[in-house]
């Protein structure tokens, strides 16, 4: 994929290269909408509305990361998402029991091609993390979201969400800080699913 | 950790993705290896961040490409089209007005002129001007579009320059109408002229629609995204 050419013919209206770029960038703006809004119905709205403005606002485009000035355009989207369900709240994410608990829903359980045990681990990370990610600020969550699970570096991050790169360091740290104290209680719930963790991580 | 400071977490965290200045980063490497606290830390930061890069990747739902409506993009008129029916309109008129005008009483001066010009072109090609005047009203060219702009002045233009002796040498055969008869009868030549000339609107405005209407199928069956919008993602 030549990026810079397609680029350039989606900035003169072709949208056919435009679409090829969303071929190409909609995994990871999907997957930054998700983590960030955490429902999947939600996330898919806002990627659809990311990809929307980045078209109209192509010409805007001046050059640098294509991939932060796009994840610009999905965290946007992600707050205005985000502001619509304050004005109309619904349903919590964590249906709750009658002791303001959070019940296990089978939408954790997402499905994989491993096996069963290390499936069920899989989930109960991923809801942890997940669980962990929404107890953040909006952009405390970000900063994790882009940096630790999409990957960019300071400088890129800083460009997504416009702010310093002083910003996002220092937001990153408290950020991580709060994720360790919460991902610990998981980790003494769950301690298989964080022993495969750690058995990487070295 | 009880001893570790914020300033020593925001490090550690900035150390761990590389972002240190080389002498904050020296000077962080001697304090890990003689603190076991801030080594410990470190080790429970380096933990997060893998949990959190262990977080599976999801694949979109669905492809987000947009169609041509999604994106707000209606089929464009072909741009000359439009302006092309007022050229067109614009040229019958006038020529009209250069065949009527003639007729009335103030304005005889220029009737001469124009009828002139009229007998000159008719007495040359006639056929060839009606052609023509049939193929530029569809065309797309700038030319075409400012057919108003070029063909108003004509015969005023001409009115100047062809006089009474020009239209005797041109005339040749026909017959030179009386500058001073009130209403000359239209000639053949005239009327066959005026036929055309209606031929020549109604074609290039039919013309016009065609190609518009072909455009437009063109557009919606050309422009659609390669995957054909909100398909199922592969895999």
């Amino acid at each position: 994929m030549d990026e810079p050419l397609l680029i350039r013919r989606a900035q003169a209206g072709d949208l056919e290269a435009f679409n090829q770029l969303v071929l190409a960038y909609q995994d990871m703006l999907f997957n930054v909408a998700l983590r960030i809004l955490g429902e999947e119905d939600l996330a898919a709205d806002a990627t659809q509305e990311a990809f929307l403005s980045a078209f109209r606002a192509m010409s805007s485009f001046r050059g640098g990361s294509f991939r932060a000035w796009l994840l610009r355009t999905v965290t946007n989207a992600c707050y205005d998402e985000l502001r619509r369900q304050r004005r109309r709240p619904t349903t919590p994410l964590e249906p709750l029991n009658d002791d303001d608990e959070e019940v296990e829903t089978p939408r954790w359980l997402a499905d994989t091609s491993a096996a069963p045990e290390e499936q069920l681990e899989r989930a109960e990370l991923e809801h942890a993390i997940m669980h962990c990610l929404e107890k953040l600020s909006l952009e405390f969550r970000t900063v994790v979201v882009l940096t630790d699970i999409q990957g960019l570096d300071y400088a890129e991050t800083a460009r997504a969400i416009g702010v310093p790169v002083g910003t996002v360091k220092s937001r990153l740290a408290r950020a991580r800080l709060r994720l360790q104290r919460c991902l610990q209680a998981f980790a003494e719930l769950l301690p298989s699913a964080f022993r495969l963790q750690e058995e990487d991580s070295v | 950790m009880k001893t570790l400071s914020w300033r020593d977490w925001e490090r550690l965290s900035a150390y761990l993705d590389g972002q240190l200045a080389p002498r904050q980063r020296a000077r962080l490497e001697a304090r890990l290896e003689q603190e076991a606290d801030l080594r410990q830390a470190f080790e429970a930061l380096r933990r997060t961040r893998a949990f959190l890069r262990r977080l599976p990747a999801r694949r979109a739902p669905h492809h987000f490409t947009l169609t041509p409506g999604q994106a707000g993009l209606r089929p464009p008129l072909p741009r000359a089209v439009p302006g092309l029916r007022w050229a067109a309109a614009l040229a019958l008129l006038l020529f009209f007005c250069s065949l009527t005008v003639p007729s009335l009483p103030p304005l005889a001066a220029p009737k001469a002129a124009a009828t002139a010009q009229m007998m000159e072109a008719a007495s040359s090609a006639p056929t060839e001007t009606a052609v023509s005047l049939l193929a530029a009203a569809p065309a797309e060219t700038p030319g075409a579009r400012s057919l108003p702009g070029n063909g108003a002045p004509s015969p005023s233009a001409e009115a100047d320059t062809v006089t009474p002796s020009g239209v005797a040498e041109s005339g040749g055969a026909v017959t030179q109408p009386e500058p001073e008869s009130p209403v000359p009868p239209l000639t053949p030549w005239q009327l066959t002229l005026l036929i055309l000339a209606m031929l020549a609107l109604f074609a290039s405005l039919l013309l016009g629609w065609q190609r518009q209407r072909a455009f437009r199928r063109q557009f919606a069956a050309g422009r659609r995204p390669p995957d054909g919008g909100g398909g199922k993602a592969k895999g």
